[in-house]
């Protein structure tokens, strides 16, 4: 069967990744990835990269088996979204609006939104608890809620594989748990999910596989357990942690540096 | 939702069609709807004739169409730029128009070559800003305003120069020249041909410009040729700049304002808001040519005075109170 | 057949007699099959010759600001020069038009052109020019002997004054056409003339452009001896007083500041002599001291 996203030979058009070994990488149905690294490990470029939006220093991606660069944008689009760590608003518009937006890949030049994709919007602000709001202006939205629609408008989108920057920013402790439930459920129904994530307690719980990226480029990669490694994950991030388990669930805990 | 705004669009439409006829029946000469009806349908005398289909007409009709060419010109420079506060010569557009167009007047060239060399100056003025924006690096729109906004203040010391050294007797034209007039127009031919035009290039493109609007990275995510929808943008609303400023000089306030109106009014579908816009640019301006006209007739004011008095006042109101900004 | 033979013989005679041709100040020529009738001057200095001419009575509109002869302030407006009302224009239906070329918006005189109505230009810029240019507005509306008789006085008038001043000692004179900005004029000015003819030197002659932008440092470098000025309103000295405080100015030490009512110097027009013999004037008093 083929991946869902494959890279084959992949090497990150940044300054900082000196490293020479490649990421051949290979993402199928059913996966919830996440991406831990520190600031600057070129997280959100390895997302950029993975949803076409920047080219690689080297290498190539298979979306389906098909090379990406071969596929058009609006193809790229039914197959790839992409959650942005920031939304620009320059231009007010309405919630509803703005998750309407999702369904621009799947209509023609001279298709107008129909019925359905408006009940697919409200469907998607329905499950974030946004209904309610959506005839107010984007503008009025406080950043939990901003960040909300967006995963709504992702939601419309509907695409098989959801590259997540950041999903958590912004919300408060229930939406973080509701949103990565969320998900967890869109990947158990046959798509597939990659997030960059700091919260290493929610990464531990949520994501079914890990990767892990050092700032020189290098990375390393598989199921969950194995790559929950207490040395593996201090080095990472220059950091003492302690882990503790408690309902079956490894937590995580930084560690005093001056003490 | 967007359906019940669209149902606002024939009333534009029937403002439009007002400020036409309104401005066809109005002028310092009075003229009654009878003999304009007469003179339409092939009667009347030769002095009626001569007043309405070589004066009035033409004069409404280049008028509705150059309000119409800058407001969608603004609406795209706005999307390109995402910056509200753009307008269609915010890149320095009217100013390549107005030292190529007063550089025709100082070597003694006619209106036809004036109206041409303004042409081809807005052209130049556009790649010059393009080229240099591009660089070595791709251009953002950040630096693209920036480039524009520099060669703009570029034009404007150059025009100041030109007006210093011109001789005292081109002096009096080119200043009119810059203020911008609508007595200017020799045809409606070409402003109605660029707006159809490029309205109808942009008819199926409207939802792209929606998307475009969130910015350029989301706009990729979904799907949006992000490279060369902002190519067409811009070479669309360069052309609609040039082409209105080729008729009438450089009329500002309408490009600026009038998308922002149709924003209050209708939302910020960009497949209502273009359309919109021209009806829009196109009412306010043929409204503001006819007050201009008539207001101290029959002394004759410069457009772009009534068309501030005029636009300024409605917007305030407007935006006081929408709460959609 | 003798019948036959005189209708020939005048027949040519006639035709010259009723074509009118005239060159304008920019070298076209207009043609009119009869003199004209209906005239509107779209210009103060034009309305003025007209009147000159001996023609005010043909002249159906004029634009804002005709106020000289007071007959010209009951004329019918059609705009103002800078923005002409071509409907107010064409309703009237002119069967000339008298246009300043380079104070008219060219537009609009493209416009008046394209719709058939002649249009003669008026841009005098000397004596010799108002003169000529009354006898053309006499021959295009049939007042030969008026116009004849008004220009021979003003060229008269400009001879004697031009006998009486020569072989006075010159003075070096500084005009002000405006104060902010500082304008002057060149040679080239019919302002300069009428300064030479009264026996000054305009000290700004030699500089390029006609109506020049000037330095007030320009002004002190040269020193004049006299300073003339126009002015906002007739009797408003405040643009000369603004020189008191250069003390060093000789004009300023020596009181030599001259008010020159503008309408009579800067309009090209037969008042222009009136106005020279004020500036002469003025002169011989900067002389006496």
């Amino acid at each position: 069967m083929n991946a869902l996203l494959q890279t084959h030979q992949l090497q990150l058009a940044l300054p900082a990744h000196t490293a020479t070994n490649t990421l051949d990488w290979s993402i199928q149905r059913g996966e919830c990835w996440g991406i831990l690294g520190p600031n600057g490990a070129g997280k959100t470029t390895l997302l950029h990269c993975l949803a076409g939006l920047r080219p690689p220093r080297q290498g190539e991606l298979l979306l389906q088996g098909q090379p990406l660069q071969r596929l058009s944008v609006r193809q790229r689009a039914l197959q790839l979204g992409l959650l942005f760590q920031q939304q620009q608003d320059e231009f007010p518009a309405t919630v509803l609006e703005t998750a309407l937006i999702g369904r621009h890949p799947h209509l023609s030049l001279w298709q107008n939104e129909s019925p359905t994709d408006l009940a697919l919007a409200q469907q998607a602000l329905q499950r974030l608890d946004l209904l309610p709001l959506a005839e107010r202006r984007i503008q009025t939205l406080s950043g939990g809620e901003r960040q909300r629609l967006a995963l709504a408008t992702l939601l419309t989108q509907d695409p098989q594989l959801l590259l997540l920057d950041e999903p958590t920013n912004h919300l408060d402790l229930h939406h973080q748990i509701s949103v990565l439930e969320l998900i967890q459920s869109e990947v158990q129904q046959g798509k597939a999910a990659v997030m960059a994530l700091h919260d290493l307690n929610l990464a531990a719980r949520y994501c079914s596989h890990l990767l892990l990226l050092y700032p020189d480029g290098q990375a390393c990669w598989g199921e969950k357990d194995i790559m929950l490694h207490l040395p593996a994950l201090e080095t990472l991030y220059q950091q003492p942690l302690l882990l503790f388990q408690a309902e079956g669930q490894s937590i995580f805990i930084p560690r005093s540096t001056n003490g | 939702m967007p359906n019940q705004l669209y149902r606002r669009l024939p009333l534009l439409l029937l403002a439009a069609l007002l400020a036409l006829i309104g401005g066809l029946l109005l002028g310092s000469v009075p003229l009654s709807p009878l003999t304009i009806w007469a003179v339409l349908i092939g009667e009347g005398n030769p002095l009626e004739r001569m007043l309405i289909l070589e004066l009035r007409l033409p004069r409404v009709l280049a008028a509705f169409a150059t309000g119409g060419l800058l407001a969608v010109a603004g609406a795209l420079m706005q999307v390109l730029l995402r910056n509200p506060l753009a307008d269609p010569y915010v890149l320095g557009l009217s100013g390549g128009a107005a030292v190529a167009a007063l550089l025709a007047m100082l070597a003694g060239l006619g209106i036809l070559w004036v109206s041409s060399a303004a042409f081809v100056g807005a052209l130049f003025s556009t790649l010059l800003v393009f080229g240099l924006a591009h660089g070595s690096g791709s251009w953002t729109p950040t630096r693209l305003l920036l480039t524009g906004v520099v060669i703009a203040a570029g034009w404007g010391a150059l025009i100041s120069f030109l007006l210093a050294v011109a001789p005292s007797s081109e002096l009096p034209g080119m200043l009119y020249w810059l203020m911008g007039d609508l007595a200017h127009a020799r045809t409606a031919l070409l402003p109605w041909l660029a707006l159809l035009a490029v309205l109808l290039i942009l008819l199926p493109l409207g939802r792209h410009l929606n998307v475009l609007a969130r910015g350029s990275l989301q706009a990729a995510a979904l799907g949006v040729p992000v490279r060369r929808m902002e190519w067409l943008i811009y070479g669309l609303a360069a052309l609609l700049t040039a082409v209105a400023v080729t008729v009438a000089g450089s009329i500002g306030f309408v490009g600026l304002i009038v998308p922002h109106l149709m924003r209050l009014l209708l939302g910020h579908d960009h497949r209502l808001l273009l359309p919109a816009s021209a009806l829009g640019g196109g009412t306010l301006l043929v409204v503001a040519d006819t007050l201009a006209r008539i207001l101290i007739a029959p002394q004759q004011l410069p457009v772009g005075v009534i068309t501030a008095l005029l636009g300024v006042p409605v917007f305030l109101l407007l935006l006081h109170r929408s709460r959609t900004l | 057949m003798c019948l036959v033979f005189l209708a020939l013989l005048l027949m040519p005679l006639s035709s010259f007699a009723q074509s009118i041709q005239v060159t304008d100040d920019t070298g076209r020529t207009l043609q009119l099959a009869q003199p004209a009738q209906r005239l509107i001057s779209l210009a103060p200095h034009i309305t003025e010759n007209v009147f000159a001419a001996g023609a005010g009575d043909l002249l159906i509109a004029a634009v804002k600001f005709s106020d000289y002869p007071e007959a010209a302030t009951h004329l019918p407006r059609v705009g103002s020069h800078t923005q002409m009302d071509l409907e107010g224009i064409v309703a009237l239906q002119p069967d000339l038009i008298l246009a300043w070329h380079s104070g008219n918006p060219r537009a609009q005189l493209e416009q008046l052109e394209r719709l058939g109505i002649p249009i003669y230009y008026s841009e005098p810029r000397s004596f010799a020019e108002v003169a000529e240019n009354l006898r053309r507005i006499g021959t295009l509306t049939g007042h030969q002997a008026t116009a004849e008789l008004a220009a021979t006085e003003l060229e008269q008038g400009v001879a004697a004054v031009k006998t009486a001043h020569q072989g006075l000692r010159p003075v070096r004179v500084f005009y002000q056409v405006w104060e902010q900005p500082l304008m002057t004029i060149n040679r080239e000015h019919i302002i300069h003339e009428a300064i030479s003819l009264c026996g000054g030197e305009n000290i700004f002659a030699d500089v390029d452009a006609l109506i020049p932008r000037i330095s007030q440092e320009a002004v002190i470098q040269q020193n004049p001896e006299a300073i003339l000025g126009g002015g906002m309103g007739e009797a408003n000295r405040a643009w000369l007083d603004n020189w008191q405080r250069f003390e060093s100015l000789q004009a300023v030490q020596d009181n030599k500041l001259y008010f020159i009512p503008p309408s009579l110097l800067q309009r090209a027009t037969p008042r222009m002599l009136e106005g020279t013999r004020l500036v002469c004037e003025k002169l011989q008093q900067a002389r006496g001291h």
